[in-house]
């Protein structure tokens, strides 16, 4: 029997079954998908992504253990029971296309996901319906026949930035976009995560011998929140296209040095999408093992600990060991700390709920710059809105959304960065953190009109009127030099 | 069962969230000018025998934000149905009273839309108490919606008709999935978990929390001989204060002309 060819028949009527998108609950497709993707990418996505066998194993790209099962059903209640079994234990027909086709006498060849094998076999012995077993492990024949399971999943010249993408790909995107933008974008180190894996951030520069200040945009601190690296990339992405022709960027290119971090909390992405979809937290193993994560925004040195926060382990806001005890923490608040005189802006993105906030999370007493940070913010929400028409609520984090300490934001802002704020993308709750990615590009939008309208404002704050803003040093070194050519003319 | 602005009492003892951890009511924005997030308000008045008048709040604060996300959820419940999932777009006035040994009492008016259908939206008013003495108890919750919420007569009977005749159980999984995606044939099943959720989320709310449904983990008809549709939901509620996501089991029973009842509804263990 030819096991290969059964694969490829099963991937064809797993294409075919999807299109169809009859009634049946098993089966999840999304018209997007049809429409927007091309056949061959559709077909090893949905074999790789299994998305037809959904709960614990939806997530698992694996069909290790999964068996097809060859039944020829010999009376009518035999066939019954198969139609029941298909539809109620989620089991993968491969042949015929549907329940309603499997007939007395005819091939019937169905996957069975691991978890539920025994289950059935236990059940088509008490109906004494014979089978065979066809294949013993599926996974083990697709490692056969398609080795590289996501390899077709390259980053194409178009790589697409309306839908999400796992960390294997925005690796090979900061590659990419570094190579194919040199002359602007240089990709560098920034650390380790505690499951030693880089965290890299990109830097836009113009090439210039005027000193430059920083703008330091990072995204994915959270893992669950899936909008903010859509976000980073989206963001970077409008930068190259539009320096160009845009004025405004081209404007505040020649000042300012854009540092973006398009994913932070590395580990804690990679495991919401292979293991927990909602996982928060990084994943540092504590009390030996049996507990993992820390909240990455609760980890400052930003009155770590005082509030707002847990100090088990079990939370989704334990704030760690001590501040900074992450090593993600770490390659940030060092860099940040190196950097911080030149920084002007500090902005972490986040989601959902459609807020800018605004320091502190730890006090409500509000920071020196509050009246500006507050203007700013609102202009920003503003601009937003003037977009899509959705509407942010602008505020002090301990005030309108709840006390915590610890965050990245109070700590950008006690360490002097002036303009720092957080960012809570969409929505408002009705997906929450699944947020669709339909939504990508609209949420992209708005948000890029919102941050540009920051970097702007303090690119005119720090550089008006296109000038170099004069330090105090080179101040001081032209009144002398005047002083003495006035002397020397004298 | 339903009817129209309801006043609900408290009602049988609820399951409470585990405790959380420091957290703290944020205070209100002091009175005068010296909070910038407020200016030109008038200044919060002092408390005294009896309820105090209504105090204006900025519609951003985080409590008369966690105020109308449980309003929301109530109407979710009251007025919600497989074709129907109201949700809060907008909060555009926030009221508060402290009442003396009662608790807190917050006015409303917000803006409501449809899960389903973003531009469909309706103006609300709401009253929320949140009692001070027992707080093991539910809110307090009246709403009033201003005009009408669309028909939904055609799509609840279409989806009453299309699961009593099915020949299988209906079993769903992971609803919404990780992408966000929700296909046509379940958006129904998503809508009922919405407005059963509201109840659950009604009963478990106080002023240091604000729950939201994440997503269905699993869904399993349960066929009935009478006229009543039935479904065990095992869904998972995100709380925005603690940011736990908690599952939680919930036996919905629902009919196009009786509404949706959660008949019984347990907090589940969370996995390490």
């Amino acid at each position: 029997m030819n096991m290969k060819l059964m694969i490829e028949q099963g991937q064809v009527w797993l294409y075919n079954r999807i299109v169809q998108m009859k009634h049946s609950v098993q089966i999840y497709p999304h018209p997007s998908w049809i429409i927007c993707t091309k056949m061959w990418l559709f077909l090893g996505m949905t074999f790789s992504l299994g998305i037809l066998i959904p709960g614990k194993l939806s997530l698992n790209l694996q069909y290790d253990g999964d068996q097809v099962l060859h039944i020829v059903p010999e009376t009518f209640q035999q066939v019954q029971h198969l139609q029941h079994l298909c539809s109620t234990s989620m089991l993968d027909l491969w042949k015929p296309q549907l329940p309603e086709d499997i007939q007395a006498g005819e091939d019937l060849h169905i996957r069975v996901p691991a978890p539920l094998v025994q289950e059935v076999k236990d059940s088509l012995d008490q109906h004494m319906i014979s089978y065979k077993v066809l294949i013993h492990d599926v996974q083990e024949l697709v490692d056969e026949s398609m080795p590289k399971q996501r390899s077709h999943r390259q980053i194409p010249e178009g790589y697409n930035y309306t839908e999400y993408h796992p960390m294997e790909e925005i690796y090979k995107w900061m590659t990419q976009i570094q190579e194919s933008n040199s002359e602007l974008v240089t990709q560098h180190h920034l650390g380790k995560t505690i499951e030693n894996r880089t965290i890299y951030y990109l830097q836009i520069s113009q090439p210039s011998n005027k000193p430059k200040k920083i703008i330091w945009m990072d995204c994915g601190i959270h893992a669950r929140e899936w909008i903010s690296p859509a976000f980073c990339q989206w963001f970077v992405k409008e930068i190259l296209q539009n320096y160009k022709s845009d004025a405004m960027i081209r404007r505040f290119l020649q000042n300012l040095d854009l540092y973006i971090l398009p994913v932070l909390n590395v580990d804690g992405y990679i495991y919401s999408w292979e293991a927990e979809r909602l996982w928060r937290k990084n994943r540092s193993p504590y009390m030996n093992g049996t507990c993992y994560g820390t909240d990455l925004n609760r980890n400052f040195n930003s009155s770590w600990g005082s509030v707002g926060v847990s100090y088990n382990c079990t939370s989704e806001i334990f704030c760690g060991s001590g501040p900074e005890s992450e090593p993600e923490t770490r390659a940030v608040a060092q860099f940040i700390e190196k950097k911080k005189t030149d920084i002007l802006c500090y902005l972490t993105i986040h989601s959902y709920g459609q807020y800018i906030l605004t320091p502190y999370g730890s006090t409500t007493t509000p920071p020196s710059n509050n009246e500006e940070l507050m203007h700013v913010a609102q202009k920003a929400a503003a601009a937003l809105m003037g977009k899509h028409g959705t509407s942010y609520k602008v505020g002090s984090t301990s005030s309108i959304l709840y006390s915590n300490s610890g965050s990245s934001r109070d700590w950008a802002h006690m360490i002097g960065i002036p303009f720092s704020y957080t960012f809570e993308l969409r929505d408002n709750g009705t997906h929450a953190f699944t947020l669709p990615s339909d939504q990508i590009q609209p949420t992209c939008e708005e948000t890029m009109l919102a941050v540009t309208t920051i970097i702007d404002y303090v690119d005119q704050k720090y550089f008006p009127g296109g000038a170099v803003m004069l330090t105090s040093g080179s101040l001081s070194l032209s009144l002398c030099l005047s002083v003495v050519f006035t002397w020397i003319a004298s | 069962m339903l009817g129209g602005a309801t006043v609900v009492r408290r009602r049988r003892r609820r399951r409470r969230a585990a405790p959380g951890p420091l957290l703290p009511t944020p205070p209100l924005p002091a009175a005068g000018g010296d909070s910038p997030a407020v200016p030109g308000r008038p200044p919060r008045p002092s408390m005294s025998q009896g309820p105090s008048p209504a105090a204006e709040l900025p519609p951003s604060h985080c409590l008369p934000g966690r105020a109308a996300a449980l309003a929301a959820a109530f109407i979710a419940w009251r007025r919600g149905s497989p074709g129907r999932g109201p949700a809060l777009r907008a909060l555009s006035r926030a009221r508060r009273q402290d009442i003396d040994d009662v608790g807190h009492k917050y006015h409303l008016e917000f803006v409501l839309e449809d899960i389903f259908e973003k531009d469909s939206t309706v103006n609300c008013t709401a009253e929320v108490l949140y009692h001070l003495g027992n707080k093991n108890a539910a809110p307090d919750v009246q709403f009033t919606i201003e005009g009408e919420l669309k028909n939904t007569d055609e799509a609840d009977n279409l989806f009453y008709n299309r699961i009593k005749s099915l020949k299988n159980e209906l079993v769903a999984e992971n609803v919404p999935d990780s992408y966000g995606n929700v296909p046509p044939e379940m958006e129904p099943i998503r809508a009922l978990a919405w407005a059963a959720s509201g109840y659950v989320i009604w009963q478990n709310s106080t002023e240091n929390t604000k729950y939201q449904l994440a997503q269905i983990k699993h869904v399993k008809q349960v066929k009935r001989s009478d006229e009543y549709l039935e479904f065990d939901y095992k869904i998972l509620l995100h709380e925005n204060v603690s940011q736990e996501i908690i599952p939680w089991q919930m036996t919905v029973l629902w009919h196009p002309q009786h509404g949706t009842e959660v008949t019984q509804n347990s907090r589940q263990p969370q996995h390490v």
